[in-house]
């Protein structure tokens, strides 16, 4: 840096807080105009985009479950034909996966993180802006697929060769593998935001014994995202190019092996339980210690096991595989892994249980949906230690015991967890309270509703019905029990009516929430509700792992930042020592186009192998747009 | 191994003991079966005693004058590595019950 440009610099330190303000505003705000809202690379308001989205897909997926139980509650019924039933069942699992569970967990690290580390905005914005319009663009894909009566058949982990060219007719098993691409693209982005914001931006002082436990969740996931995505992106590749150029990765007649994509999809698949369950577990910790009072219990404990968890759930994904004919002893080698994660699992949840009884736990809303979630997920957790023990699996394998089995997990572990943690921040977020009464409502109505509905789905997979059946004849004993679950979905589905009344008007007349309504521990309750473009006025020093119960009144803070253009510290991975002052970038129109650009490279290349030679031109020109110098301070790192 | 390196060896020899083990789980039934020796068994039991060595390293880390932040890194390895030498044990377990020709 120039000693000109030094002189011209407007540091933070003269300035009063309304100076301050004004200039911080000037330096950080996302200008209005619809062209500017899109250029924005605000953290803040990209995560807000992208939990409003995956919300949307959470009402579609769920609309479709609403319509296979419809179907499923009376044998033979003819609501649905065979195909229609196959395309419900394959975009259900792959909305709810893929453009809901991961998506949403990743958008509560977007906004928490850089406001739990005490920074002003993610690493990489632009990367972080460009993620969301390519999410938004698979999800697009599959959903207009389906509403022109084109949508996948193949299943959520659609297995060849029903997916190959042999069985796979049209284009529908391309779309999936493609909408598979997009959330791949996006989702290895945001982890990667995740681990340098986690690793390089932490406020001075918050050394790796003080980073919050949500923090840490978001960490390993993000590290698991990295490790597992590639061999999804692998699959999904060489299945696009089995159908489109003929290779034969998965034709065994022609040296290929159709277990390969068993193998390749399940390491991704299973790790990917982890991606939506750690960040619950950094939620749920979260929430405990705010409502009981305290610190949580075990600190170290639980840093360990969320790590544990995350290396050990590369170990297990061939529990899903136990039916088809691997040496009994390598699978047994699986099933000791998945017995062995249920320690770490068992761990936090004794943590948790030991801060509450050690805690005065005040049972609000958030605290609800976290005891909801530790009894569902307890179950959850005990029938995978039951279907990891293959004998067992062998006879319960694609049966209702396997789908009342991971709804416990994936619902009980995340979902609850989730609509915990939406009571908890909303009010960071939007600056108003949800209702406590509404959210008792919803919480019972969910609760009461969810267990209704999945429990004696445990029994009727042992009473053999099979996962996957668009009907069933009047002779077999399921009739009963379908009905009675269809009518408890209803009840789970008032349940989540209510706690969307409870949001639309929260955020349109809710009470003011005030800067820290629950009297939290964690940064992003030391700045307003909802938080300035800046997040800070001055980054935050920190010296304990509670700093707002260690300093409620007043927190220290740095100096020394310019404000006058976005600049923020960069700090040491291990101690969050000072180290520089960095540029963060402005708002830039280039990430929508490139995503654009990617879109229709990434949507072309269904139909021919040139649209990715061709395709490639214009994702070059968006990405040197992108890069471009433009003369801005934050041009100069 | 270095100082620096040797508060991370739980987090570091545990899991990389566990993954080559996994690996290997995959590999060794089919030789197993055909020479009459367990080599999952050899294998397992070897991975447990790296992991147990990465986890006692770390734990040779504990002391009163250590830093608060390396104590912290220290522990977390620690028991990680316990983590893992369980599910190593676990995997030794079954390598010594089931015959490695069943199908």
């Amino acid at each position: 840096m120039t000693e000109d440009r030094k002189q011209s610099s407007l540091m933070d330190d003269g300035l009063d807080d309304a100076e301050l303000d004004w200039h911080l505003l000037k330096s950080w705000e996302t200008p209005r105009g619809i062209w500017k809202v899109i250029a924005t690379v605000d953290h803040k308001i990209i995560a807000r985009r992208y939990i409003v989205t995956a919300f949307v897909f959470l009402i579609l997926g769920g609309m479709l479950a609403v319509a296979m139980r419809i179907q499923l509650a009376r044998p033979e019924a003819r609501i649905l034909d065979p195909d229609r039933y196959n395309q419900i069942f394959t975009m259900h699992g792959s909305t709810m996966m893929f453009l809901f569970a991961v998506p949403v967990m990743q958008a509560m690290a977007l906004y928490l993180v850089p406001l739990m580390v005490g920074t002003r905005n993610i690493a990489f914005p632009r990367l972080n802006a460009f993620s969301y319009w390519i999410i938004l663009a698979g999800g697009l894909l599959l959903w207009i697929s389906f509403a022109l009566d084109a949508a996948p058949d193949i299943g959520w982990f659609a297995y060849v060769p029903l997916s190959g060219p042999e069985y796979g007719s049209g284009k529908r098993a391309d779309i999936w593998a493609q909408m598979i691409t997009f959330t791949e693209l996006s989702a290895l982005a945001v982890a990667v935001e995740i681990v340098v914001t986690v690793f390089k931006q932490r406020a001075p002082g918050m050394s790796l014994d003080r980073i919050p436990l949500l923090v840490w969740s978001m960490l390993v996931m993000a590290f698991i995202v990295i490790m597992a995505m590639p061999a999804i992106v692998f699959a999904s590749s060489t299945l696009i190019l089995d159908r489109l150029v003929e290779t034969q990765f998965y034709n065994p007649a022609a040296g290929g092996d159709a277990l390969l994509w068993q193998h390749l999809f399940w390491f991704f698949g299973h790790p990917e339980v982890y991606i939506i369950f750690l960040p619950a577990a950094g939620m749920v910790s979260t929430i405990v210690a705010t409502f009981s009072r305290r610190a949580i219990f075990g600190y170290l404990p639980l840093v360990m096991a969320f790590i544990a968890t995350g290396i050990l759930a590369f170990g297990l994904w061939v529990h899903h595989m136990f039916v088809v004919g691997l040496p009994r002893l390598g699978e047994s080698f699986f099933t000791a892994s998945s017995m062995a994660i249920a320690v770490p699992a068992g761990i936090q949840i004794f943590c948790w249980l030991a801060t509450l009884w050690l805690g005065r736990p005040v049972f609000a809303t958030p605290l609800l949906f976290v005891i909801g979630f530790i009894v569902t997920f307890v179950i959850g957790g005990l029938t995978g230690v039951m279907v990891a023990s293959v004998p067992f699996d062998t006879q319960v394998h694609d049966t209702y015991f396997v789908v009342a089995h991971f709804h416990y997990v994936l619902v009980g572990g995340a979902v609850f967890p989730l609509l915990g943690a939406i009571y908890y921040w909303f009010p960071k977020m939007t600056g108003r309270m949800m209702s406590e009464r509404l959210g008792r409502w919803a919480f019972g109505l969910i609760f009461v509703g969810f267990n209704l509905t999945f429990f004696p789905m445990h029994i009727l997979g042992l009473l053999g019905m099979p996962r996957r059946v668009y009907t069933y004849q009047p002779d077999l004993p399921w009739g009963g029990l379908n009905l009675f679950i269809s009518l408890s979905a209803l009840l789970l589905v008032s349940g989540f009516l209510v706690f969307l009344i409870d949001v639309l008007v929260a955020w349109r007349s809710g009470e003011p929430a005030g800067p820290n309504p629950w009297k939290a521990a964690t940064l992003e309750w030391a700045t307003s509700s909802p938080p300035p473009a800046y997040n800070f006025r001055r980054i935050p020093v920190v010296d304990a792992r509670d700093p707002l119960w260690r300093y409620p009144e007043e927190l220290a803070v740095t100096a020394g930042l310019r404000v006058d253009r976005r600049e923020l510290i960069v700090s040491s991975v291990v101690e969050a020592l000072p180290e520089a002052r960095e540029s963060s970038p402005r708002d830039s129109i280039w990430p929508f186009w490139a995503a654009i650009a990617t879109s229709i490279m990434l949507i072309g290349s269904i139909f021919t192998p040139w649209a990715v030679v061709w395709g490639s031109i214009p994702i070059a020109v968006t990405l040197v747009g992108w890069f471009w110098p433009k003369g801005t301070a934050e041009d100069i790192s | 191994m270095s100082t620096g390196i040797a508060k991370y060896a739980g987090l570091l020899l545990a899991p990389g003991a566990w993954a080559i083990n996994t690996q290997l789980g995959q590999i060794l039934p089919y030789v197993d079966c055909g020479a009459g020796v367990s080599w999952s068994t050899v294998a397992s039991f070897v991975a447990v005693a790296v992991a147990f060595a990465g986890t006692v390293v770390s734990h040779a880390r504990f002391g009163p004058s250590e830093a608060r932040t390396n104590l912290f890194v220290a522990k977390l390895n620690v028991l990680a590595g316990l983590a893992f030498v369980f599910a190593l044990l676990m995997q030794g377990a079954a390598a010594m019950l089931l015959d490695p020709c069943l199908r």
